[in-house]
C-alpha cells in the first residue's frame, strides 16, 4: 500500500530510481565485489595485474565453473549434488583407461560422458523413483563412484595420455586456451537454456515450489532427473578436461571440490532452497574463489595460515553481499 | 525384554562360526592389518608387503580397509579384536582418533604395532617408519647441490616447497629436513605453499608461483602425486617443458617413488626422487611380531642400535626411543634416472 502511495505522488521518481539502481546492484553484487577485489589487488599485488596472470585465474577457474554450471542447475531445482567430484574422477579414470586399452579417443570420450550422465539418472532415479532425499542419494553415490574409480584403477595414477584426449584441459585455439574458451561457450550456453527455454523456466518453477510446479502440468520428475543427468554429464567433462589439463587420471582427482562447487554458487547468490540465482552470478563466485587462491599464491602466504586467511576473505566478500541486502531492504 | 529361544539359536551358531577359525588355527598365528585406504597406491604396497611376509612365515593374515575413514577403523580394530587375532598392525588413518581402538587393544592384551605413523595415546609395542626428516633433507642436499652446479658453485636461487597437508606429521617432517639444509643459505629463497596432497593444486600453485617468479629455479614436491601438475604447470606458464639436462630447465625433485613418480623421474621430467621402502616394512616387522609374541619385550631392539641387512632396501634403519614409543626408522635414499629403472625399487615391482 505504502509503495503504491509513493509511486502516485511526483516526488518520489528519484527514490524509484536509486531502488532501480540498487537492485541492479544487489543482482550484480559478486561481479562489484570482483571489481573491488581486482582494483585492491592491482594495487598492492605483484604481478596479479598482467595479461599472463588473468589467463591464469580463468584457467583455474574452468574446471570448476564447468562444475558449478552443474551444480547450479540442481541447486535451482531445490536439489544438492554431492557426487559431483566423484564423477570427475570416474571419468578421468575411465577415459585414462580406455584409452590405454588401446580403444580410440572418440570413444574415450563417450565413455567418460556416458558416465557421467549414467550417475546423474541414478541420482535422480533415486530422489524421484525411490523418493530418497537428494543429500542422502547423492552421498551414496558420491561414495560408491569415488570407490568404483579406485577399484577400476586400484589406486594408480594414470600418466601420460594422448595429446588428442588432452586437448580439452591443455590445447589452444589461436592464443586462447581452450580450457578458458569453453568457459565462456559453456556458460553463455546454459545461461540461454535457463533463461530462454522452456526447460529453463521449468528448473527454476520446480525448485521455487514443487507442488505449484506439478499442479500447473510440468512433469517433476523428468526436469529432476534431467538436472541432475545433465550435472552429471558437464562432471564428467571436467573430469575430461581436468585429465588433459594434467595429463593424467588419478581416483582421487576433484578430492573436497564439491564443496567448492558448492561456495561458488552460493557466493553467486543461488538459493540453497531452490528457484532464486544465475549462472551469471555462479561463474562470478567462481572467479572469485580463484582469484583469491591465485592472489594468496601471488604472495605466497605462509602455509600454516593461508586457509584461514581464505576465509576470511569469503567472509569479507559474503559480508559485503550482506551489507548490500541490508541497504536494499533499509531503501524499501 | 524376553529374547526367544530360535534367537538365542542364532547367536550361540553364529559365535561358534566367528569362533572357527580361531579355535581351528591354534598352532596358526593370526594377525589383523588395519589399512587407512587401500586406493592410495602406497597403502596398497605397503599392505601387500606384510601380507607376502606374513605368507612366507605361515602366518594367516586378516586384512582391513578403513577407506580413509577414522571411525571406520575404529570398528575395523574393534572387529579385529573380536576375532581373537594374535597381534594387530595398522596404519593410522588418524593418529588421535584411533588411540581409543588401541587402548581397547591393550584392555584386551593384544600387541599392537604401527607403520608409517604413530598414535596419540594408548601402548604401541613399536612403528616402522621413514626417516622422513631425512628424506627432506636428502632432497635439500640435491637442490643445495643443483643450485650450486648452476651457479658456478655459489648457492644461491628461488625454490618452490609444494607441501603436502600442513600439520600432519609427514608433511612436517618433510619440510622439516629440507629447509634445515638449505636455511643455512641466506641466498636461497624457499617459497613454501601447501598442495594438500592434490595434483590440481600442485599445478595451480605452480602457475601461480612461475608467473609471480619467473626467475624460479626449482621445485621440491612431498609427494609423486603432484609432478603431473607441475610439469603441465610449467608447460602453461613458459609454452613448453624443459626436461633433464635441456636449456631452461627448472630442477624438480621429491619424495615417494612410486610406479608414476619413477616412469616420470626415468623419462627425465623430474631430476630423482628419494625413495621409501614401503613394500619392505611388512619384511622388517612381521619377524619382529612373531619374535615378541614368543620373548616377549626381550625380542624388540634396543634404542640406539642399527639394523642392518644386506641387499634390504630398508637397510640400515635406526631404532629411536621418542616420545610416542619405540620405532625404527628405515633407510631412504635417492634416485636420479639412471637408477629409476632398478627393478628392485618397490614402485618397479609387479603388483601381484
Amino acid at each position: 500500500m505504502i509503495s503504491v502511495g509513493r509511486g502516485l505522488s511526483p516526488r518520489p521518481v528519484a527514490p524509484m530510481k536509486r531502488r532501480e539502481l540498487l537492485k541492479l546492484l544487489l543482482d550484480n553484487s559478486v561481479w562489484i565485489i570482483i571489481a573491488i577485489f581486482f582494483i585492491l589487488n592491482a594495487l598492492f599485488t605483484p604481478k596479479f595485474f598482467t595479461v599472463l596472470n588473468f589467463r591464469n585465474i580463468l584457467i583455474h577457474s574452468s574446471i570448476l565453473g564447468i562444475v558449478v554450471i552443474g551444480e547450479s542447475f540442481c541447486l535451482l531445482s531445490g536439489h544438492l549434488d554431492l557426487s559431483v567430484e566423484s564423477t570427475l574422477a570416474l571419468s578421468a579414470v575411465l577415459g585414462a583407461m580406455s584409452v590405454k586399452n588401446a580403444l580410440p579417443v572418440p570413444l574415450a570420450v563417450c565413455i567418460m560422458l556416458a558416465s557421467g550422465m549414467l550417475v546423474g539418472f541414478a541420482n535422480g532415479a533415486l530422489v524421484r523413483k525411490l523418493g530418497l532425499n537428494a543429500f542422502v542419494a547423492t552421498l551414496i553415490t558420491y561414495i560408491g563412484i569415488r570407490g568404483t574409480a579406485l577399484g577400476i584403477v586400484e589406486g594408480k595414477t594414470i600418466w601420460n595420455l594422448p595429446t588428442s584426449l588432452c586437448f580439452f584441459g591443455a590445447g589452444t585455439i589461436g592464443v586462447f586456451p581452450v580450457q578458458i574458451v569453453l568457459l565462456a561457450v559453456l556458460y553463455l550456453l546454459f545461461h540461454a537454456v535457463l533463461v530462454y527455454t522452456r526447460f529453463g523456466r521449468h528448473v527454476y518453477l520446480v525448485g521455487d515450489n514443487q507442488t505449484a510446479a506439478r499442479i500447473s502440468g510440468i512433469n517433476v520428475d523428468r526436469v529432476v532427473i534431467t538436472v541432475f543427468m545433465l550435472s552429471g554429464l558437464l562432471s564428467a567433462f571436467a573430469g575430461l578436461v581436468m585429465a588433459g589439463r594434467l595429463n593424467s587420471a588419478s581416483p582421487l582427482f576433484g578430492t573436497g571440490m564439491v564443496f567448492e562447487a558448492m561456495s561458488a554458487a552460493i557466493i553467486g547468490g543461488i538459493s540453497l532452497r531452490g528457484g532464486i540465482g544465475s549462472l551469471s552470478m555462479a561463474l562470478g563466485g567462481v572467479l572469485l574463489l580463484s582469484a583469491i587462491s591465485n592472489v594468496l599464491n601471488l604472495h605466497a602466504v605462509s602455509p600454516y595460515w593461508i586457509q584461514t586467511i581464505r576465509a576470511l576473505m569469503i567472509l569479507f566478500a559474503v559480508a559485503l553481499d550482506s551489507l548490500k541486502r541490508r541497504l536494499m531492504r533499509y531503501e524499501e | 525384554m524376553r529374547r526367544s529361544p530360535l534367537f538365542w539359536l542364532l547367536v550361540l551358531v553364529g559365535g561358534i562360526f566367528l569362533s572357527l577359525p580361531v579355535a581351528f588355527a591354534q598352532e596358526k598365528l593370526i594377525f589383523g592389518y588395519s589399512a587407512p585406504g587401500l586406493g592410495d597406491e602406497g597403502q596398497w604396497n605397503i599392505q601387500k608387503g606384510f601380507v607376502d611376509k606374513c605368507k612366507e612365515l605361515g602366518i594367516e593374515v586378516i586384512v582391513t580397509d578403513a577407506q580413509q575413514s577414522a571411525e571406520k577403523q575404529n570398528n575395523d580394530i574393534e572387529t579385529l579384536i573380536a576375532r581373537g587375532v594374535h597381534a594387530i598392525c595398522a596404519v593410522p588413518h588418524d593418529s588421535a582418533a584411533i588411540s581409543i581402538a588401541v587402548q581397547k587393544c591393550n584392555e584386551a592384551g593384544i600387541p599392537f604395532f604401527t607403520i608409517d605413523r604413530g598414535v596419540t595415546a594408548g601402548k604401541v609395542v613399536l612403528t616402522v617408519k621413514a626417516d622422513n626428516v631425512k628424506a627432506g633433507a636428502i632432497a635439500g642436499e640435491v637442490m643445495l647441490r643443483l643450485l650450486q652446479g648452476k651457479y658456478n658453485g655459489i648457492a644461491k636461487g628461488k625454490v618452490l616447497e609444494i607441501r603436502g597437508q600442513p600439520g600432519q606429521d609427514v608433511a612436517e617432517q618433510r619440510a622439516q629436513g629440507f629447509h634445515q639444509v638449505l636455511e643455512k643459505y641466506p641466498d636461497i629463497q624457499i617459497i613454501s605453499l601447501p598442495g594438500y596432497w592434490n595434483t590440481e593444486e600442485g599445478f595451480k600453485i605452480t602457475v601461480d608461483t612461475l608467473t609471480a617468479n619467473p626467475d624460479l629455479d626449482g621445485i621440491y614436491y612431498h609427494a609423486d602425486l603432484y609432478i603431473p601438475g607441475i610439469v603441465e604447470g610449467i608447460k602453461a606458464v613458459k609454452g613448453e617443458f624443459a626436461k633433464v639436462g635441456e636449456p631452461g630447465h627448472i630442477f624438480i625433485l621429491g619424495i615417494d617413488g612410486n610406479p608414476a613418480g619413477l616412469d616420470q623421474v626415468e623419462a627425465k621430467l623430474a631430476d630423482g626422487v628419494v625413495v621409501q621402502p614401503l613394500r619392505d616394512y611388512g619384511a622388517l616387522i612381521v619377524p619382529i611380531i612373531v619374535d615378541y609374541l614368543k620373548r616377549g619385550e626381550e625380542a624388540l631392539p634396543k634404542p640406539g642400535t642399527v639394523l642392518v641387512e644386506e641387499g634390504a632396501s630398508w637397510s640400515p634403519a635406526v631404532v629411536v626411543q621418542t616420545a610416542a614409543g619405540l620405532e625404527i626408522w628405515t633407510n631412504v635414499f635417492y634416485v636420479d634416472y639412471l637408477g629409476a629403472g632398478d627393478p628392485n625399487l618397490w614402485g618397479n615391482k609387479p603388483r601381484e
